[in-house]
């Protein structure tokens, strides 16, 4: 038996009540059929019994059928065929079972009657009281005494031996024959109260089992099953002429930063943050739509009867409003956002699955825009998405096929002395030609494969800057980005120690790239990381500083070296950016780091970081990122403008 | 069977179709004309249980006519029975319940349980006959040919009785039902019991229910409880 879920079964005690009332349902139903087929039986009975027992009346010579035949036939059309058809056509409702009581204490009187008052006639009485405890109804129980009372009563008017007996032989007839309906009655009120308190503890024990398979143990929302059963308990409506057009949608939500918030403030807080954003959703949710919570900081909504995609937008608009407002949880203020993804039915699918998986894939598409946004599932989206998967299959044999390559970009000083390089991944795809960095990082991230291909970067990195150290006059750096996962891994300072001693590289050579994703995933670990990096001499520089949730307060917290302007900040105007970079890179020198300006496109750019002191520059307004041939004729080419611009100092002199 | 079922069927559907109020209307209907069918029809058959057969009048003492032995000495009690009266059967087995364990002044009456038959009727003992027979140790069942004794003894109801004392005198007349065909504790019975114990005439005259024994019968006049 399924329920659906409605706003009189959202609690247990609800939908135990609504479990019982449909068991009551069912089992008056059986009993009401039972009663109908039970009167039909005893209506040819009885007027079998009076056509055996009195079948004609006579007048010496002359007769006619008996008026206790009669009695026994019209009783069909009297009392007992309304009350087959009640229990037929209307069975459940209070009107049919006080009907069926009455009716079925008439047959037992009027059986009586047509047997002539046989005392083993009563017994059907009795009888009658019983079947209808069947009922599970104790009105049923009074409306059926009450007509034998009423019987009784009149019949004591005017033909009292009939009931009472007569006065000189049983003055107390009465009180035995009430004293056995009400003894009957007791036991079968008890009986009634008994089974009815059992039927009650079924349903709640139901109602606790569904609700513990079916929904979410921490919010109470629905769960997968739920939103399953939902999803097939309703089938589409598109297919009838007027609900031609109506549509269903699944909004696929996932928090933003909610792994950050539980690893920093503590499962508990983020136990108690996920309570608050369910409440916050289910406010958001029209009734009659189906709310879930399918993973850790993941929510699907199953709407019903849309109108038109706009819908859908309007929706997913609302669920990322109501989380708009800060949380307060055990007195953190906390700011969450979300992205959305919005399949269709049945543009994007017909079964929940499929659904749920492009409602999926269309919120990593809001959540790569930005996040705290939603994006509808498309046809672009699917063409990505298969582009991505294609891509991440052969990433595995990229590195084997030599498809990886590394480029390098030149860091240099204010005054235009290189200083070293970056290196940058890139991949020629046979196929779909060169593939940006940010479409392959993440992909191998989420494979796994960041590991093969990290350490594959970092050798082939210290490769070439031993080889820049043979060609030029003065060492030249290298910078590496370093991945989250790689970071992660305990034995990070020591890999990159040996790879270093396997190139017989000197540490103070490599520069080790990483973000603020990376940096703040767990603080104490973190510092613990980079102090064994640090040690060993390799420098730590702050990579992509002034996005994101950037905290100044790290700048004194974490062992760097150098931090590293975002080229956002370097390349775009806005209101008082030059007081801000100033600000920033004055700050960061009175804490002892170095600072490196990225994205340096124009002569202003170079002109207005270096008037602020800024370090180091990198940018296409110095050069390209170039492949591995190329670096040593720009080393020679930077020394020897090096050597012409020295000369051009002491003419000068 | 399956023309029945998709009748039901086919009724249920235009049931459930049909408006709450309809229903409503429909309900009512069927509740009134029950109610007014069943109250019509109790009050009937409570009125023909209960309407008492007709007698003529019962000589005071034993008429010299008749043609029936009385007893030289003990009580003589006369039964008269339509043999179709299936509401008599009642009366048999009171009366058999009067020679169980009884202890009267006179000994027990003798019991004769005259049928009517009418003339050249051809009708033959039937199952009131044997019942008597079964029921009634020691007593008799003769035909009453054109209700000829009947007649004599005022009895004019199937399941009248009358009782003699051995002198002749009339101790008891009426029936010994409470209603058609219901057996069971009632005056009638009581006062024959009385009259048979005491050898007292009885002080009130009981009704009779039962078919008319010879033609159209006429409702009693008189006492019963």
């Amino acid at each position: 038996m399924i329920l659906p879920d409605t706003e009189s079964t959202s609690t247990l005690q609800g939908r135990a009540d609504e479990y019982f009332r449909y068991s009551k349902d069912e089992l008056t139903i059986l009993v009401d059929r039972m009663f109908a087929w039970l009167l039909a039986a005893e209506w040819i009975g009885m007027i079998v019994t009076a056509l055996v027992v009195s079948p004609r009346v006579w007048s010496g010579t002359q007769s006619g059928v008996h008026p206790h035949v009669w009695a026994a036939i019209l009783a069909g059309p009297a009392f007992i065929f309304p009350a087959i058809a009640l229990a037929t056509f209307w069975p459940t409702r209070q009107i049919t079972r006080h009907f069926v009581a009455v009716a079925q204490i008439l047959v037992s009187i009027l059986l009586i009657d047509v047997t002539g008052g046989r005392i083993e006639t009563h017994f059907h009485v009795f009888g009658s009281l019983a079947f209808l405890a069947f009922y599970r109804d104790w009105r049923v129980l009074v409306t059926a005494s009450a007509v034998t009372a009423i019987d009784h009563v009149v019949r004591g008017v005017w033909w009292p031996e009939s009931v009472y007996g007569i006065v000189t032989v049983s003055p107390w007839r009465w009180v035995e024959h009430a004293w056995w309906v009400v003894f009957e009655d007791s036991f079968l009120f008890l009986s009634i109260k008994r089974s009815i308190q059992e039927m009650k503890d079924v349903a709640i024990s139901k109602a606790r089992l569904y609700t513990g398979a079916h929904h979410d143990v921490l919010t109470g929302l629905a769960n997968r099953r739920l939103l399953q059963e939902s999803f097939e308990s309703r089938p589409p409506k598109q297919h009838g002429p007027k609900q031609q057009g109506v549509k269903r949608a699944v909004l696929f939500l996932d928090l933003d930063r909610f792994k950050q918030a539980n690893d920093t403030l503590g499962h508990t807080v983020g136990d108690a943050l996920l309570k608050l954003v369910a409440s916050r959703l289910a406010t958001a949710v029209a009734p009659g739509d189906t709310l879930a919570r399918v993973g850790g900081d993941e929510f699907v909504v199953l709407m019903e009867n849309l109108n038109n995609d706009e819908d859908a937008s309007v929706a997913g608009s609302r669920l990322l409003n109501a989380l708009a407002d800060p949380f307060f949880v055990d007195g953190n203020e906390l700011l969450l956002s979300a992205s959305v993804g919005v399949s269709l039915f049945p543009e994007h699918g017909t079964d929940l699955s499929a659904l749920q998986e492009r409602a999926d894939r269309a919120m990593y598409v809001a959540k790569s825009r930005g996040r705290n946004q939603f994006a509808v599932f498309s046809s672009e989206i699917a063409k990505h998405e298969n582009r991505l998967q294609e891509i991440g299959r052969d990433l595995y044999q990229a590195q084997k096929r030599g498809e990886l390559q590394l480029y390098f970009q030149p860091l240099v000083e204010r005054d235009g002395q290189l200083t070293g390089f970056e290196a940058l991944l890139r991949w020629t795809h046979p196929e779909h030609g060169p593939i940006s960095p940010s479409e392959c990082i993440p992909l191998a991230e989420k494979s796994g494969l960041i590991l093969v291909i990290g350490d594959w970067v970092l050798r082939e990195a210290c490769r070439n800057c031993k080889t820049w150290q043979r060609a030029g006059e003065r060492p030249i750096r290298v910078a590496v980005n370093v991945s989250a996962i790689q970071f992660e891994r305990e034995d990070f300072p020591d890999h990159v120690a040996s790879i270093l001693d396997e190139f017989a590289m000197e540490p103070s050579l490599l520069t080790l790239e990483l973000t603020e994703g990376v940096l703040l995933r767990d603080l104490e670990r973190t510092r613990h990381q980079l102090d064994g990096l640090r040690a060993s001499g390799i420098r730590i520089s702050l990579d992509d500083f002034g996005m994101g949730y950037s905290s100044l307060s790290y700048l004194a917290m974490l062992p760097a070296d150098t931090i590293k302007l975002d080229h956002t900040f370097v390349n775009r105007e806005f209101a008082n950016a030059s007081a801000v970079l100033a600000s920033v890179i004055e700050m960061a020198h009175r804490v002892g780091l170095r600072v490196t300006g990225e994205g340096v496109e124009t002569e202003a750019q170079n002109d207005r970081l270096s008037g602020m002191d800024c370090d180091e520059l990198q940018g296409f307004y110095f050069s390209a990122p170039m492949p591995e041939e190329a670096v040593a004729g720009y080393i020679a080419s930077s020394e020897g403008n090096r050597a012409v611009a020295s000369e051009a100092v002491a003419a000068t002199v | 069977m399956s023309v029945i079922s998709a009748a039901i069927r086919c009724a249920k559907y235009e049931w459930r179709a049909a408006s709450p109020r309809k229903s409503r209307i429909w309900i009512l209907g069927i509740l009134s004309f029950s109610t007014v069918c069943t109250l019509a029809g109790t009050a009937l058959l409570f009125s023909f249980d209960q309407t008492a057969g007709a007698v003529s009048t019962v000589p005071a003492r034993w008429p010299a006519a008749s043609v029936i032995d009385r007893p030289a000495r003990g009580g003589a009690l006369l039964v008269f029975v339509h043999p179709y009266c299936s509401c008599t059967v009642a009366t048999l087995h009171e009366i058999a319940s009067l020679s169980a364990g009884r202890n009267s002044q006179n000994g027990p009456p003798s019991t004769t349980v005259l049928f009517y038959r009418p003339k050249n009727s051809g009708w033959i003992p039937g199952n009131l006959w044997k019942e008597a027979e079964r029921e009634i140790p020691g007593a008799r069942q003769i035909w009453d040919d054109d209700g000829r004794e009947a007649k004599r003894f005022g009895a004019r109801t199937s399941g009248y009785a009358v009782l003699y004392n051995a002198n002749g005198g009339l101790l008891f007349k009426g029936g010994v039902t409470g209603s058609r065909g219901h057996e069971g504790d009632n005056l009638g019975l009581e006062q024959l019991r009385a009259s048979i114990d005491t050898g007292r005439p009885a002080p009130r005259t009981s009704l009779v229910f039962g078919c008319a024994l010879t033609g159209a019968n006429v409702q009693q006049t008189g006492e019963n409880r």
